[in-house]
């Protein structure tokens, strides 16, 4: 016999109140997940605001760069050859991986 | 700020300013130069939304990336690297919020950082700094594991069994804290939009 399939409203009660509950029955039928995933996503206001929240300082590349190689002159020298090293690299994967986009 | 167990990061550095060339900087400065511009970022939102403190955060990148570079021999490739760093770097920063928790509990370290609230910083680089602080204390109330959840999803837009993979969390478990994740944030940032 089909399981009844639950309700919008369902879905969310047991979000709120019953989540083992409702973790059992993603688990059992996975894509009724996709239902709760739209019911639950975020405006993009608030999504915006989260990246927000969570933005590196600007300059923390250079902290890191630096506390990693304290000596200006062998940082400079770093930064000429990591920017040597990554134009290769970059150019080596653009020729040779298709995977790049399915990284993103 | 800590410093890691296993090495100091100034032997690292010591290393790379006393050979005085550019081939002992290329081995060492390099190698996690390019860890940083790979990873370094993700690192530092993955950090901040376990500890929230900004400055914890970047010491924890720090620390993420020298022991990326230590342990790069133990990533056998059998999940992406990207996995590995970010598993590391929770695990990193919920060791630290674990360590900072318990010294706050010792009354003469309370009494030494009771200007320092452990929150995230009050300086906000752009307009509606406000609705950012108000977004902050909705995290609050998540618990750390929870708010990387919803920043890996949300920000670094990884797929559930990414997210999985990384935290070492089963999937539906997953689902259920950042689909009840969203729907605080969404309730009380209701007036936002």
């Amino acid at each position: 016999m089909m399981a009844r399939r639950a309700t919008d409203v369902q879905l969310l009660q047991w979000l709120d109140a019953e989540p083992e509950r409702l973790e059992r029955y993603i688990d059992k039928f996975p894509a009724e997940a996709d239902r709760v995933d739209d019911l639950t996503s975020l405006a993009p206001e608030v999504t915006s605001g989260l990246s927000e929240a969570v933005r590196p300082p600007d300059d923390l590349a250079e902290r890191v760069r630096a506390m990693f190689t304290p000596d200006p002159l062998a940082r400079e020298t770093a930064e000429v050859l990591y920017d040597l090293m990554g134009l290769a690299w970059r150019t080596t994967r653009a020729l040779f991986s298709d995977d790049e986009g399915r990284q993103q | 700020m800590f410093t890691t167990d296993a090495v100091d990061a100034n032997d690292v550095a010591s290393v790379v300013t006393s050979t005085g060339d550019a081939v002992a900087v290329s081995s060492v400065a390099l190698e996690i130069e390019a860890l940083y511009r790979e990873f370094g970022e993700a690192i530092y939102r993955v950090a901040r939304s376990v500890v929230r403190d900004a400055s914890l955060a970047e010491d924890i990148v720090q620390d993420t990336l020298l022991k990326a570079w230590q342990h790069r021999d133990d990533w056998r490739g059998d999940a992406p690297l990207r996995h590995w760093i970010l598993r590391i770097a929770h695990n990193t920063a919920v060791s630290v919020l674990r360590k900072r928790r318990e010294e706050l509990r010792d009354p003469d370290v309370l009494a030494a950082s009771s200007s320092d609230s452990g929150g995230p910083d009050v300086e906000r680089r752009v307009a509606g700094s406000m609705a950012v602080d108000e977004l902050w204390k909705v995290l609050d109330g998540l618990d750390p594991t929870t708010r990387a959840i919803v920043v890996l999803r949300e920000v670094e837009g990884l797929a559930y069994e990414e997210i999985g993979d990384v935290l070492g969390l089963a999937l539906p478990t997953v689902k259920t804290r950042l689909f009840r994740a969203r729907r605080a944030l969404s309730e009380q940032m209701e007036g936002w939009r």
